[in-house]
């Protein structure tokens, strides 16, 4: 089998899957995933590592983003402990407990944004925008309770939209409908999340919940593609205070139904399905009747927690385990035949804390997980895909106060490889990648309130093999080839942000705005790659009380 | 319940001691979410206002924090009710204690009434003291109707999606035996109060993907609170599933409240929110306006050439007065109701080569020949009224030393005439929305008019009591009453009784212990028949005397003579039922909870169900001349004719021939709250078997008559005991309701079993099971059992063909429902709803399949905007 072997540079590159979701900007926090990068955009990213939604054993990959802000104005600084790292539920009231200055937040946004450009994959919307609002918070509960919550509401227009419908096409399973059209579509979204903790006999106990819904249709456009998922997410953990060290142990367990389902209605546009099975180059079936998709997933994850205290430095340390099945079918029927994927992973996560003299906090995260897949198509019989990933990335966190000036520092690195190996096909991807990425912003305080601004930048390189193009035939050269070649490709991306605080009698009126950009460092056309840029921009407005 | 300005309305239910005083500490919050004693679910052991039969109520906290777009969606909150995705998808009706059946074989089978229809129809609509009829509602096509317009609610029940949630104050759902103050139903009475008080403007936006609706809710007391004027309205539209349907529907409704209360009551007495001395005379003025409009514009990419249109407003106007004696109480009740109906569907059809003629009235034609695709398009124009009043004298509670006194005393009459003024059933005859129709025999459907139809008139009057005994810890109460119900024959109350029925009702409660409550009660009920059902469409029979079909179109000939039959059945009148009920209330307070158990069996006899009428008519056979192919001349018919043979016709008539019967249980359990998690689960449900079946024979098979018409080889058919279907089904909900009363947040979820669903039909379908047999003469010839296995009668002893005896389980299913209310910026609230959270789909037996609603999910804000107005 010929293969392209592809060689990237230095050690300042990754490849562009290193995202941990869709969309996600690079960060060693963990995150649930978004569909697209305006959706993700006014919210500090080690606050979205407590989600219950966030993947087991799955990575979503997203195209390459610049960092979010450290939100020096928009939210409290990190917060060490079990709960803000891995999400383990039992840890959220002890977590707030120890920040003295944050037991209270509350948040409401309003939110324009949008994204478009050449450089991206196949599957991805040609440009999206995004209006919408959320609002997230927490807050004591009785005596010996917290709570916290987050949701979201927003409509996202894709104009025009990809090949396919799925919300989040680039995930470890091979298994993708995708048609011929790229019709304008709208998109509307809720998601919500919330926890609740509280000391019970001495055990922190807790439980989470998340739930993320959507429905989409194609507006404007002679054929109608529509489609909805749900995905209900859960937890429970308990943890338990030792007296010595500051030591906490703790467990959790953590559970998630996400469920698609797509309609594709060709009349009166016929149009072309191509159902993509690994690398194996889809049929092309012209179609003239619905086809309908659904993708149910189920997937559990057990994880321990522990928590100490040396040097002044708080460290955590979690350890979950988990599996991922997925179901898709095609048909409603008793018993349709399916394709399967299922898949196990495994994920470690660090953190430290400390103080670094009077006015600095220094956090650091670190993050190691992996997933082996395999996926059996309905077909076929026996093993048609195999797949594994796995992510080592770290995080500094550094922020302060330094000559009047609020000051946060964002350094890290990630490195990634994934292989894919289809035995249908008999074509393989064997792909090692780097990333880091960096953000710095400054603040200052007023009389009347307070500004920021800053800068966040992130780069990717990746070596390893991917089929040439030449192996593939015309369908694949048109839907895999470009998304190979961006995930091997060296890109980069910068974002500079604004935000405005002014204080009111009560509370706090932000208003922010973003603008980004990606482009590919070095152009490699004979691969497919998608050239040219792509650049973001988001506008908010909210309160914090 | 406890008001006070800038706090919400705080309700807290207490007993009260025999002797002595009380005192109590009731917390009041900004916010309704941040209330302690917050109940967001229906009190299932309340009893509705004058009433002693089993109720539930549901009270403007549980209205609020239910997501609903209309009245529907509240009932949700009622024990066995299936949960639905909120919005206007479809026509709304509502049965209580009753399921659907298949129609196999039943009064359904052929276009008549269902058992649906029947209990829709049964469950009475009251709102603001008036009920709401859907007895002069025309919008259908009727027995012979092909191209059904799809939100049309002709013949069931009212249509729920006129009511928005919004405007809801209280509801009260009498499951059980309501009152003798109630009448025209038979499965109970669901009695709404509508909001009408001095109250912050409230404004309420709610957005889905699919439904976007938005309430504005004020009221304003004038001159030292004489005069309250509340304001309510609401704007909503639903689209369908994209992928399959083009139909959007919106709602508008606007409705005026003004209460004028003038003077105080002669005896003292305090009014309903026990603070105020109760008026002299109190007008309770409502002016409620409404449109309802569905529209289903041509998609191509789901069906060509069709569209589907309809359009209901109506205005009503009730004035209540209330004029308070020494000792009792004078209310008058005077309602109008009127209602424009306009519903427009379009389908192509297409249709084999056939005679055709348009007349109207009887007689030979020379008819024409239709073919091919044709767009077929109708109108239904109809315009029901209804004028409603009401004269009651309610007796105020005998004061009494001794253990038996008499809690309250009724007596009422109630005037009620509704009629249809709509221009009707419109079409182009040539173009019929029509094609299985036609057989050379039965004929296409002509236009009608509606305001033809006569007028319906009712009288009725009822008196009731209510005894209460008492002895140390027991309790007794006893609710008898009667009605008699009079459905005239003429247009005025003054013409003589059609149909009238005397409905005795009684009501028993015992309490031996506080904590406990038996009760039982029995009565009969009556329901009137529609308009539809009372004047039914004239039928056309159009029989072909001459089919000549040559390839030159010039030489064709049809003739065909038409007949006319009234299908109207002067012996129809009211359907009766008799209700009987029985249960327990076990009440342990907030320390055990509480559960209520209801068993039930209801009996409906004489419901309106079409049954097929065997007739003749004459068909007489011509000699041709001046028929040579090649002339191009249609040739002539010779007169007079050669012979005159009959032809077997079948009247669809409505008769009150219908049998529904419901038995049950309902329960509910409400388990004590668990403080340490705010938490509060309650289990209700209800199991649920309904029989309904027809005492009329059964014609078999439509196209095996089709072809006794037009083959006069076929000397007879058989006929049968009409079929019965029956369905049960077991739904149990489980609620959770979590609240944080510091957040402001309440989180409900909604689990809902579905278990048990089974439908059956049971007939006798062997080769002995025929009755008799029609002749071409129409006559029906029984014959005996014994001897059904003669010799000549072979050509009898087929199958049925058009029922078996069948039972089809539906698979058990669970559907989860996820609600959370937050508190937001002071005395707004902001709830995120997710029907069906798991997105279940399909769920697969053997030999069948439940499919579940998708997934639906939005998001609701709730601003009152205080000091908007100025006053309170």
């Amino acid at each position: 089998m010929n293969r392209t072997l592809l060689t990237a540079a230095a050690a300042l590159i990754t490849h562009a899957t290193v995202a941990q979701t869709q969309d996600t900007p690079p960060t060693a926090w963990g995150r649930a995933p978004d569909a697209h990068a305006p959706l993700s955009a006014a919210a500090a990213g080690w606050l979205g590592g407590w989600s219950p939604l966030r993947t087991i054993s799955d990575a979503p990959r997203g195209m390459l983003r610049a960092p979010l802000a450290p939100g020096l104005l928009d939210a409290p600084p990190p917060i060490a402990g079990a709960f803000f790292l891995s999400g383990a539920p039992g840890a959220l009231a002890r977590d707030l407990a120890t920040v003295a200055d944050s037991t209270r937040f509350g948040e409401l946004r309003l939110r324009l944004a949008g994204a478009d450009g050449d450089y991206r994959r196949p599957l991805d919307p040609g440009a999206s925008s995004v209006a919408g609002a959320s609002g997230q918070g927490w807050a004591r509960v009785g005596k010996r309770g917290v709570a916290i919550g987050r949701f979201v509401v927003d409509r996202e227009k894709l104009e025009p939209s990809s090949n396919t419908g799925r919300v989040t096409p680039y995930v470890s399973s091979p298994f993708l409908a995708t048609d011929s059209v790229t019709p304008p579509m709208a998109r509307t979204r809720a998601r919500l999340e919330g926890a609740l903790s509280g000391d019970l006999f001495g055990f922190g106990i807790g439980a989470s919940v998340g739930l993320e819904v959507r429905e989409h249709t194609t507006y404007d456009f002679p054929l109608r593609r529509a489609g909805r998922s749900a995905h209900p997410a859960w937890s429970v953990g308990a943890e338990r205070a030792l007296p010595w060290y500051g030591v906490r142990i703790g467990a959790y367990a953590r559970s998630m139904e996400p469920v698609e389902t797509d309609i594709l209605s060709p009349r009166p546009l016929p149009t072309i399905y191509y159902p993509i099975r690994g690398f194996d180059e889809p049929i092309a079936v012209p179609i003239f009747d619905a086809v309908f998709t659904r993708e149910q997933r189920r997937a559990h994850a057990a994880g321990a927690t522990g928590a100490f205290t040396v040097l002044g430095t708080v460290v955590t340390v979690t350890h979950e385990r988990g599996s991922l099945a997925e179901d898709g079918v095609l048909a409603v029927q008793a018993n349709p035949a399916k394709n399967l994927w299922r898949a196990t992973g495994r994920e470690t996560r660090a953190q430290l804390q400390r103080a670094v003299g009077d006015d600095w906090r220094l956090t650091v995260v670190g993050v190691d997980e992996s997933h082996d897949g395999d996926a059996v198509r309905l077909d076929l019989e026996g093993t048609a895909y195999v797949a594994s990933h796995s992510r080592q990335a770290i995080e500094f966190d550094l922020r302060g106060s330094l000559a009047g000036w609020r000051v946060a520092v964002i350094a890290g690195g990630a490195m990634t490889a994934r292989r894919a190996d289809d035995f249908v096909a008999q074509l393989f991807v064997d792909v090692d990648g780097a990333q880091t990425f960096g953000a710095l912003e400054l603040a200052r305080d007023l009389r009347w309130g307070a500004v920021a601004t800053g800068v966040s930048g992130a780069s990717s390189a990746a070596s390893g093999s991917v089929p040439a193009v030449a192996e593939l035939l015309p369908v694949n050269q048109r839907l895999l080839a470009p998304m190979l070649a961006y995930e091997v490709g060296e890109a980069r991306a910068l974002a500079w942000w604004a935000t405005g605080a002014y204080r009111v009698r009560w509370g706090t009126v932000l208003s922010s705005v973003r603008y980004e950009t990606a482009a590919p460092a070095r152009e490699v056309p004979e691969l497919l790659q998608p050239s040219g840029t792509r650049t973001g921009w988001s506008v908010s407005l909210g309160v914090r009380y | 319940m406890v008001r006070r300005p800038g706090y919400a309305p705080s309700r807290v239910p207490f007993t009260m001691p025999s002797t002595g005083s009380f005192t109590i500490d009731i917390p009041l919050a900004v916010n309704t979410l941040q209330l302690q004693q917050l109940i967001v679910t229906a009190d299932r052991t309340g009893r509705a206002r004058g009433e002693l039969g089993t109720a539930s109520v549901i009270d403007r906290d549980a209205i609020a924090n239910q997501i609903a777009s209309s009245l529907q969606g509240v009932l949700e909150l009622l024990p066995g009710v299936p949960l639905q995705p909120p919005g206007l998808d479809a026509a709304a009706q509502f049965s209580l204690r009753s399921l659907a059946t298949s129609a196999a074989a039943g009064g359904g089978a052929f276009g008549g009434s269902s058992a649906a229809d029947i209990s829709a129809s049964g469950t009475l609509i009251v709102l603001d003291g008036v009920p709401l009829s859907n007895n002069a509602n025309l919008q259908s096509v009727g027995a012979r109707g092909e191209v059904v317009p799809p939100a049309s609610t002709a013949g069931g029940g009212v249509d729920l999606r006129r009511i928005p949630a919004s405007a809801l104050e209280r509801v009260e759902v009498i499951r059980g035996v309501p009152s003798a103050r109630w009448g025209d139903l038979t499965q109970g009475a669901i009695i709404v109060d509508t909001r009408a008080a001095a109250m912050a403007p409230e404004f309420a936006a709610r957005f889905d993907p699919r439904t976007s609706e938005g309430n504005i809710v004020g009221g304003r007391s004038f001159a030292s609170e004489e005069h309250v004027l509340t304001l309510t309205t609401n704007l909503a539209q639903t689209a369908a599933l994209s992928s399959l349907s083009s139909a959007a529907t919106t709602r508008g409704a606007v409705q005026l409240a003004h209460r004028w209360r003038r003077g105080t009551a002669p005896d003292g007495r305090l009014s309903l929110d026990g603070r105020t001395p109760l008026a002299r005379l109190t007008l309770d003025s409502r002016v409620d306006w409404f449109q309802l409009r569905y529209d289903a514009p041509e998609r191509l990419d789901i069906e060509e050439g069709r569209t589907s249109f309809q359009d209901d407003r109506g205005l009503r106007i009730n004035e209540r007065a209330r004029l308070a004696l020494d000792g009792s109480t004078l209310e008058l009740t005077v309602s109008y109701d009127g209602q424009t109906q306009f519903t427009s569907e379009a389908r192509r059809l297409t249709r084999p080569t056939t005679p055709f003629t348009d007349r109207l009235t009887e007689g030979r034609t020379i008819g024409t020949f239709v073919e091919g695709p044709y767009s077929a398009a109708y109108t239904l124009s109809g315009a029901p009224r209804m004028l409603f009043t009401r004269l009651e004298w309610d007796r105020n509670p005998w004061e009494s030393e001794s253990a038996l006194r008499i809690a309250q005393t009724r007596v009422g009459v109630e005037l009620r005439r509704e009629w249809n003024n709509g221009a009707g059933y419109d079409f182009a005859i040539d173009k019929p929305p029509q094609t299985g129709t036609f057989n050379g025999a039965r004929g296409y459907d002509r236009p009608r008019r509606f305001d033809d139809a006569a007028p319906l008139v009712t009288s009725a009057a009822y008196a009731d009591t209510r005894l209460l005994f008492s002895r140390g810890d027991w309790i007794a109460e006893l609710q008898p009453g009667v009605r008699l119900s009079v459905l005239h024959d003429g247009t005025s109350w003054f013409s003589g009784a059609r149909s009238a029925m005397l409905e005795p009702r009684v009501n028993a409660q015992l309490s031996p212990r506080p904590w406990l409550r038996l009760r039982a009660g029995a009565g009969s009920v009556s329901k009137l028949p529609t308009i539809a059902q009372l004047s039914p469409a004239q039928q056309y029979f159009d029989l072909v005397n001459v089919n000549r079909f040559t390839p030159d179109p010039r030489e064709r000939l049809a003739v065909v003579t038409t007949f006319i039959r009234d299908p109207s059945n002067p012996d129809l009148g009211l359907a009766r039922g008799a209700k009987r009920e029985g249960g327990f209330e076990l009440d342990g307070g907030s320390k055990f909870g509480a559960l209520s158990v209801t068993w039930f069996n209801d009996r409906i006899r004489g419901a309106s169900t079409l049954r097929r009428d065997p007739s003749t008519l004459p068909r007489d056979r011509y000699a041709l001349a001046d028929t040579a192919l090649g002339s191009g001349q249609p040739g002539r018919i010779v007169d007079p004719p050669l012979f005159s043979e009959p032809v077997p016709i079948f009247l669809d008539r409505y008769v009150n021939g219908g049998r529904l019967d419901n038995r049950g249980v309902e329960f509910v359990a409400s388990l004590p709250t668990i403080q340490s998690l705010r938490t509060r689960v309650e289990i209700g449900g209800a199991t649920v078997e309904t029989v309904f079946g027809t005492d009329e024979r059964d014609l078999g098979p439509s196209t095996r008559l089709a072809e006794f018409q037009v083959d006069t080889q076929v000397q007879r058919v058989p006929y049968f005991a009409g079929a019965t279907s029956r369905s049960k089904r077991t739904i149990i909900t489980w609620r959770v309701v979590h609240h944080q009363p510091e957040l402001g947040l309440v989180i409900t979820g909604t689990l809902q079993q579905r278990l048990g669903e089974e439908r059956q039909t049971l007939t006798a379908n062997d080769s002995l099971s025929f009755l008799g047999y029609v002749t071409r003469e129409g006559e029906l010839i029984e014959v005996p059992p014994s001897e059904r296995t003669a010799p000549q009668y072979a050509d009898l002893r087929a199958a049925r063909g058009d029922t078996r005896n069948a039972i089809t389980t539906i698979p058990n299913d669970w559907l989860l429902s996820l609600q959370v209310a937050k508190s937001v910026l002071g005395t707004g609230r902001l709830s995120f709803y997710v029907f069906n959270t798991f997105d279940r789909f399909v769920t697969f037996t053997a030999a069948a399949a439940r499919a579940a609603p998708s997934t639906r999910f939005g998001v609701e804000l709730t601003l009152p905007t205080a000091g908007l107005w100025g006053g309170r």
